[in-house]
C-alpha cells in the first residue's frame, strides 16, 4: 500500500517549492521524493547577456534578496577572471568582510525564523513563549547591526550598489566602520547564550552521511577564496568546477540537479565548510562543539542550523579581525575590457555559487551561467529525506508525524528557491 | 487597541523587499505592537487570509500569481505593491529584451514545455492597487514613514521630483557632466539619490517621475555627448515595462 505525503507549499522557506513524498507502508520504505520548485522564472543567464561587465554584478544581486551581496561579489570576481584583471589585496579583504556579513545576516534569519520553531514544537516564531520569543528577538536584532555595516560599506544591504568588476565605485573612511564592527563583536555573547539556552534541542540523532562540499585553502576558513574540498580528500581548482560537479535533467520535472560526475549527491553549506574547515575555525566555536557533545566532522543534516549558528560565531570575530586591518584606498582599478571567458566560485550563505562569464573585447557579456548552492542541495535534500523518513516509518506510521520531519529536513538545508530558479518548474 | 492586521505576500521575486518590509516591522517596537502578522509564508502562514493591510512583493509570471492575486484582493482591505517588481515589472520584465523561447533555449539548453509562464506584468494588470512603494528594494526610511501613515489612517504619497533634485540639494557632483550615462533626471527621487552619492550613475530602479519630459532628457543625452543607445540599454534594467522606455524608444 502506497501512501502519500505532500506539501503543497512549503512556508517557512525562501521561495515557492512543494514536497512530494511517496511512502511504500508495507515495505516501510521510501519509493520517491521529489523536492519541486514552483518558483516562476526569471531566467538571469538571459537578462545578462548583451550587459556591460560592470552592470553585472547589480542585475545578478537581484538573483536574491537574502544573498544578493555575495551574488555581486561572485559576478565581479569572474568577470576580472575573464578580463585578466588583477585587483589589490585590499580590495578583495573588503569583499571577504561583505561576504562574511551577509552569511552571518542570512544564518540569524534562516535558524531563528525559518528552521528554529521546528525543532521546539512551534509553527511560527511569533507563537514561541513570551520569555523565549524576546531572547530570540533579541538575537534577531544583531542583523540589524549587519545591515547597517553593510549599509555603510555597499550603500544598502539587501542589493549593493557600489559593487563593480575592479572593486567599488565608493568606500567609506574606516572610521564609520570601525565603531560598528566593534559593537557587532560584542553580540557574540548572545549567539553563545542562545545556543546554550536551546542548542540540545537541535540535535537529532541521525546517520545520513553526504558528500561534503566547501572551499579550502589549508590554513584559514575561506569564503571567497581558496579551491573545491570534496570530502576532505579531493581538492579542486574552482575553474574545473564543471568538470565535477554536473548539472543533470530529471524526467518529473524541468528542475536540473548537480551531482558529483553527473551521479552522487553532495550537500554544501554551513554544515560542509565546518566539516571542511573544522581546525580553522575560531576556538570559542571549536569550544561550543565539544560542549554540545556533538561528533565532528557529522554526517548530520539535522545538524545544519547548528553548524550556521557555530559559524556565525567564528565570522563575526573574524570579521571585526578583518576591519581592524583592512585598508579601505584603493577601492577601485580601472582595467581595459578585453575578450575572454573566466568563473569564479565563492561561498554563499547557503554554500558553493558559481558564475561563469564570456565577455567580448567591449567588455559586453556573451554568455553566462550560474550555479547556485540550493541548486546543487536539492538532491541532497532528497536522499536525505529517503533515507531519514525510510527509518523513521519503522518506528511510528503515523504520516502527521512524517509530514513534519520532512519539513523539518528541507528547512534545515535552508533551500533559497529564488536563487535555484533558473531551475523551473512545470505544473 | 485593536491590533492592525498585516498580511505579506510574495509573487515572482527575489524577496528582498520581504526582507525590508520585516526588518522594518522588526525593528520599530512601537509599530510591531501595533499590527499582528497574520499571513506570510516566511513566518509560517502561507495561507491568504482576511487583513487590513497586504504587502505584495514580485511580479506577475505564472498564471498561479494571477489567480493568488484575485483571492488576495477578495480578502485584503489596502493593497500595497511592495517595490519595483509589484509596481511596475521591474528588473523581473528585462527577460523580455529577448524571445521566450531563445531565452528558455539559453537558460536550459533545451527546450522544456511550459505550461504555466504568462507575459511579466506588474500586480496592477490583475488586481486594483491602493498603493505604490516602488524601489528595488524601497527606501528604509519611506517604508517606515509609509507604514506609520497607514497606522494613523494617513494618505501617503509619494515624492513627485526626480533624483536629479535630490543630487544637486545635497551638492553631489552631477555624474552626467562627468559623462556617465545616469537616469537620475527621470526616475522618481525619496531615495535621497542612494546611487550617486556613492559615485553609481542611477539605474531607474524607483521607475519613472509622474510628469516625463522625454525631450528636456534626449536634449540632455544629446548636450553632453552621450550614446543613446546606451542610455536606453540602461532604462530597460529596470523600466523596461514602463511609459519610460516606450516613450523614449519612439524618439530614438
Amino acid at each position: 500500500m502506497k501512501k502519500v505525503i505532500e506539501i503543497p507549499v512549503l512556508a517557512r522557506v525562501e521561495g515557492h517549492g512543494s514536497l512530494l513524498v511517496e511512502v511504500n507502508v508495507k515495505d516501510k520504505q521510501v519509493d520517491r521524493v521529489e523536492f519541486r520548485i514552483n518558483e516562476g522564472a526569471r531566467m538571469f543567464e538571459a537578462m545578462l547577456i548583451g550587459r556591460k561587465a560592470e552592470e553585472v554584478p547589480l542585475i545578478a544581486s537581484r538573483i536574491c534578496g537574502i544573498c544578493g551581496p555575495v551574488h555581486a561579489i561572485c559576478a565581479a570576481r569572474s568577470l576580472e577572471e575573464a578580463m585578466g584583471v588583477e585587483v589589490p589585496d585590499n580590495i578583495n579583504t573588503v569583499r571577504e568582510i561583505i561576504a562574511e556579513l551577509n552569511i552571518v545576516e542570512s544564518h540569524l534569519l534562516h535558524v531563528l525564523v525559518l528552521s528554529l520553531p521546528d525543532f521546539l514544537g512551534y509553527n511560527s516564531i511569533l507563537e514561541l513563549p513570551s520569555d523565549l520569543k524576546s531572547k530570540v528577538f533579541e538575537v534577531l536584532r544583531v542583523r540589524e547591526l549587519i545591515g547597517k555595516c553593510l549599509d555603510v560599506l555597499c550603500g544598502e544591504r539587501v542589493h549593493p550598489k557600489n559593487i563593480v568588476p575592479g572593486g567599488f565605485s565608493k568606500l567609506p573612511v574606516k572610521s564609520d566602520l570601525i565603531d560598528l564592527a566593534s559593537k557587532l563583536g560584542k553580540e557574540v555573547k548572545k549567539i553563545r547564550e542562545l545556543i546554550e539556552l536551546v542548542g540540545d534541542k537541535m540535535i537529532i540523532e541521525i546517520d545520513r552521511s553526504s558528500h561534503y562540499v566547501a572551499l579550502y585553502d589549508g590554513k584559514s576558513y575561506p569564503i571567497t577564496y581558496g579551491d573545491l574540498m570534496l570530502d576532505s580528500l579531493l581538492q579542486i581548482p574552482h575553474y574545473a568546477f564543471k568538470k565535477y560537479f554536473s548539472e543533470v535533467v530529471v524526467p518529473y520535472s524541468t528542475s536540473k540537479k548537480s551531482l558529483i560526475y553527473g551521479m552522487e549527491s553532495y550537500m554544501v553549506g554551513a554544515l560542509a565548510r565546518v566539516n571542511t574547515n573544522l581546525k580553522f575555525l575560531d576556538s570559542e566555536a571549536r569550544e561550543l562543539i565539544e560542549k554540545l557533545g556533538v561528533k565532528s566532522p557529522t554526517t548530520n543534516p539535522y545538524l545544519i542550523p547548528l553548524a550556521q549558528l557555530i559559524e556565525s560565531i567564528h565570522l563575526i570575530k573574524n570579521i571585526t579581525r578583518l576591519v581592524d586591518e583592512a585598508k579601505l584606498t584603493p577601492h577601485r582599478i580601472q582595467y581595459k575590457p578585453r575578450h575572454g571567458m573566466g568563473s569564479y566560485v565563492v561561498e554563499a550563505p547557503r554554500g558553493i555559487l558559481y558564475h561563469h562569464y564570456v565577455v567580448n573585447g567591449k567588455g559586453k557579456v556573451l554568455y553566462a551561467d550560474i550555479i547556485t548552492p540550493t541548486a546543487q542541495n536539492i538532491a541532497d535534500v532528497e536522499d536525505s529525506i529517503k533515507t531519514i523518513i525510510s527509518h523513521e516509518i519503522r518506528r511510528e506510521e503515523n504520516i502527521n508525524r512524517l509530514k513534519r520531519l520532512c519539513e523539518n529536513i528541507v528547512r534545515c538545508y535552508d533551500p533559497c528557491i529564488s536563487c535555484s530558479v533558473h531551475l523551473i518548474m512545470m505544473k | 487597541m485593536k491590533k492592525v492586521k498585516i498580511a505579506q505576500y510574495s509573487l515572482t521575486c527575489c524577496e528582498g523587499c520581504t526582507v525590508t518590509l520585516l526588518n522594518v516591522l522588526a525593528s520599530n517596537p512601537t509599530v510591531f505592537n501595533r499590527i499582528e502578522i497574520v499571513s506570510s509564508r516566511i513566518l509560517g502562514y502561507p495561507k491568504p487570509v482576511e487583513a487590513d493591510i497586504a504587502f505584495i512583493d514580485g511580479s506577475v509570471i505564472t498564471n498561479h500569481d494571477q489567480e493568488l492575486l484575485k483571492t488576495i484582493r477578495e480578502k485584503s482591505g489596502i493593497i500595497v505593491a511592495l517595490g519595483s517588481c509589484a509596481c511596475f515589472g521591474g528588473i523581473n520584465a528585462l527577460r523580455e529584451v529577448m524571445k521566450f523561447n531563445e531565452a528558455i533555449k539559453l537558460v536550459y539548453g533545451y527546450s522544456p514545455n511550459i505550461l504555466h509562464m504568462v507575459n511579466v506584468e506588474p500586480i496592477s494588470s490583475i488586481i486594483k492597487v491602493d498603493y505604490y512603494l516602488p524601489g528595488c528594494p524601497p527606501p528604509r526610511n519611506e517604508l517606515e514613514q509609509f507604514i506609520t501613515c497607514l497606522l494613523l489612517g494617513k494618505v501617503y504619497r509619494l515624492p513627485e521630483r526626480p533624483v536629479c533634485f535630490e543630487c544637486r540639494a545635497q551638492g553631489i557632483p552631477c555624474l552626467l557632466d562627468e559623462g556617465v550615462p545616469c537616469l537620475g533626471p527621470i526616475t522618481r527621487g525619496g531615495c535621497e539619490a542612494a546611487c550617486p552619492r556613492i559615485n553609481m550613475p542611477c539605474w531607474g530602479c524607483r521607475g519613472p517621475i509622474d510628469e516625463l519630459r522625454p525631450d528636456v532628457y534626449l536634449e540632455a543625452v544629446k548636450d553632453h555627448k552621450l550614446n543613446l543607445v546606451e542610455v536606453l540599454n540602461k532604462v530597460k534594467i529596470f523600466m523596461y515595462k514602463t511609459k519610460a522606455r516606450t516613450i523614449l524608444g519612439e524618439h530614438k
